[in-house]
């Protein structure tokens, strides 16, 4: 399913597809602002900050938002954690506690994807 | 009346392949291969994604022959290690929707939803939201096939779920005859090659043929297997979904293909002592001993019926690996045709407990065992090679290159 498809799939409610949207933007974002310390050795580190601070901002908005959309739906995430090559969030659906196991490399790739689509956006605005 | 059970087959599609190329944005639209190292001979393609298939590369051929079909096919390099954590990971998906999962190879397991399955609406419901799970959370598609035992789950999902766009089918034992029946006789699980031959020969060419036959002249000519395969046929299996199958273990065994033809018994039996060696180690990790030593050689023509298998008693159960080894080397000698090998195998079986060993007067039994449990441990703890035999240096010993694989692939 292409970025686009799953967003689209995402706002209609499906609730897997929107948890883990929203469990992206929360990596990315917390991704970013690692790098952005890093970057604070830079000797281009002004210019750098500025792009990932707006980066970041964008991710974690996203994030917010479709924790709401996912709270609306009656889905509400309880934790998060690294255990080995996965990752685990639990969440709470409907009185139901579950859990969702993510493949960190896969997690990764699919940030490296949804930052690739933003800096084609840029190049095209 | 007993109700019928409801077992899903999950088998993933082109498994190591949907791994890298889910890890890698960059390979999403290239025709990708997973392949051992092309410079040496196990060259084969371990996983072709559905791409490269289109360009008609398969699993298990040369990867020279898959690079002539497509010239611009992307090898990818095994990752052994991720792709078992990866089939551990779906193992644990699954164990959210039931606790009865049986893992049946690295890409395939058996799931009893029977006491679950209402909690998720109905089978197909269930089937479709265990696969939108495995899709997101590893980056794999698979397909299910439904029955209401293990053999009618696993034709479902080899003749019909992978087939289709949906990637669920459900095969119903009251269908059998419009949908099973009809396919040729090689489709039925446990029908190989050779047991299709035979088959034709009988006049069997169909499902249905061999469902409609007494089950009296199978067992004549292949016995328990032949009424076995008469009720496979008919979608009659008992044997339950068991997460414990693995657990109980027959027999210990490693087997190795070479990569090369090997001439001189001086060579083989380097590789026969590294065998012997991993089959016990494995034996001392499980706290086992094996009382039946076999011993496999074959030609480099794999396909034909060359070399042998052989077994022979020990006089006591043991794990340690000079005593399996000197009983090896006399089934070797003995049966070995001075013939060129390429492939071998060492196995112990009948295992028992080493918690009781029987002491020798006349041996050191239990400075034997301390040796050999102090190697284990440094192994477990620096790596297989980090304390090799002296043989294994030599050109024929491949105990350096096989630690760093699992199964015979770069881990």
């Amino acid at each position: 399913m292409s970025g686009r498809e799953s967003a689209i799939s995402a706002e209609t409610g499906d609730c897997p597809e929107l948890l883990r949207e929203c469990i992206l933007y929360g990596i990315l974002f917390k991704a970013i602002m690692k790098d952005a310390g890093e970057m604070e050795q830079q000797v281009l580190k002004m210019s750098y900050h500025r792009v990932l601070e707006g980066l970041s901002r964008r991710a974690e908005r996203e994030h917010y938002r479709l924790r709401q959309l996912l709270r609306q739906h009656g889905c509400e995430l309880l934790s998060s954690e690294k255990e080995g090559s996965m990752y685990i969030v639990r969440y709470r659906q409907r009185g139901y506690y579950r859990e969702a196991i993510y493949s960190i490399e896969v997690l990764r790739a699919e940030c490296q994807q949804r930052l690739d689509k933003w800096a084609e956006q840029q190049g095209e605005g | 009346m007993k109700s019928k059970r409801i077992v899903f087959l999950a088998d993933m599609q082109s498994f190591f392949a949907s791994i890298e190329k889910a890890a890698n944005p960059s390979l999403r639209d290239k025709p990708v291969v997973v392949a051992g190292d092309p410079e040496r001979r196990s060259g084969v393609v371990l996983a072709a994604c559905p791409l490269a298939k289109a360009y008609g590369v398969t699993t298990a051929e040369a990867l020279w022959q898959a690079q002539q079909k497509c010239r611009h096919l992307v090898v990818v390099k095994p990752r052994m290690e991720t792709y078992l954590r990866a089939s551990l990971q779906i193992t644990r998906i699954f164990e959210s929707f039931t606790d009865l999962v049986e893992p049946y190879s690295i890409d395939e397991q058996f799931l009893d939803v029977t006491g679950s399955v209402s909690l998720f609406g109905d089978a197909w419901r269930m089937a479709e939201a265990i696969r939108e799970r495995v899709r997101l959370e590893t980056g794999v598609i698979c397909r299910i096939g439904i029955g209401e035992n293990k053999v009618l789950a696993k034709m479902a999902c080899d003749n019909f779920a992978k087939k289709r766009e949906q990637g669920i089918f459900w095969l119903k034992t009251e269908e059998l005859g419009e949908t099973l029946w009809p396919l040729p006789v090689e489709k039925l699980f446990g029908v190989g090659s050779r047991m299709k031959r035979h088959l034709h020969l009988m006049g069997i060419y169909r499902i249905g043929q061999l469902a409609q036959m007494p089950p009296a002249v199978l067992t004549r000519r292949w016995g328990v297997n032949g009424e076995i395969l008469w009720r496979t046929a008919r979608g009659i299996d008992d044997s339950p979904v068991s997460p414990k199958t693995h657990d109980m273990q027959k027999g210990i065994g490693h087997h190795m293909t070479l990569p090369r033809d090997f001439h001189t018994a001086r060579e083989i039996k380097v590789v026969l002592l590294e065998l012997c060696e991993e089959v016990c180690r494995r034996s001392r990790s499980k706290g086992l001993m094996g009382s039946v030593a076999s011993v496999g050689c074959r030609g480099a023509d794999l396909d034909a019926a060359s070399g042998f298998w052989r077994q022979l008693k020990l006089a006591e159960p043991t794990n340690d690996a000079m005593t399996l080894y000197q009983a090896v080397c006399r089934l070797f000698e003995r049966h070995w045709q001075h013939t060129p090998v390429r492939s071998v195998g060492v196995h112990l079986g009948q295992l028992v407990e080493d918690s009781v060993c029987q002491l020798n007067l006349f041996e050191d039994k239990e400075r034997q065992r301390s040796l050999a449990y102090v190697m284990d441990h440094i192994r477990a703890k620096y790596g297989n090679d980090a304390i090799l035999r002296a043989v294994s240096l030599l050109p024929a010993g491949q105990a350096r290159e096989r630690a760093r694989k699992i199964g015979g692939h770069y881990k």
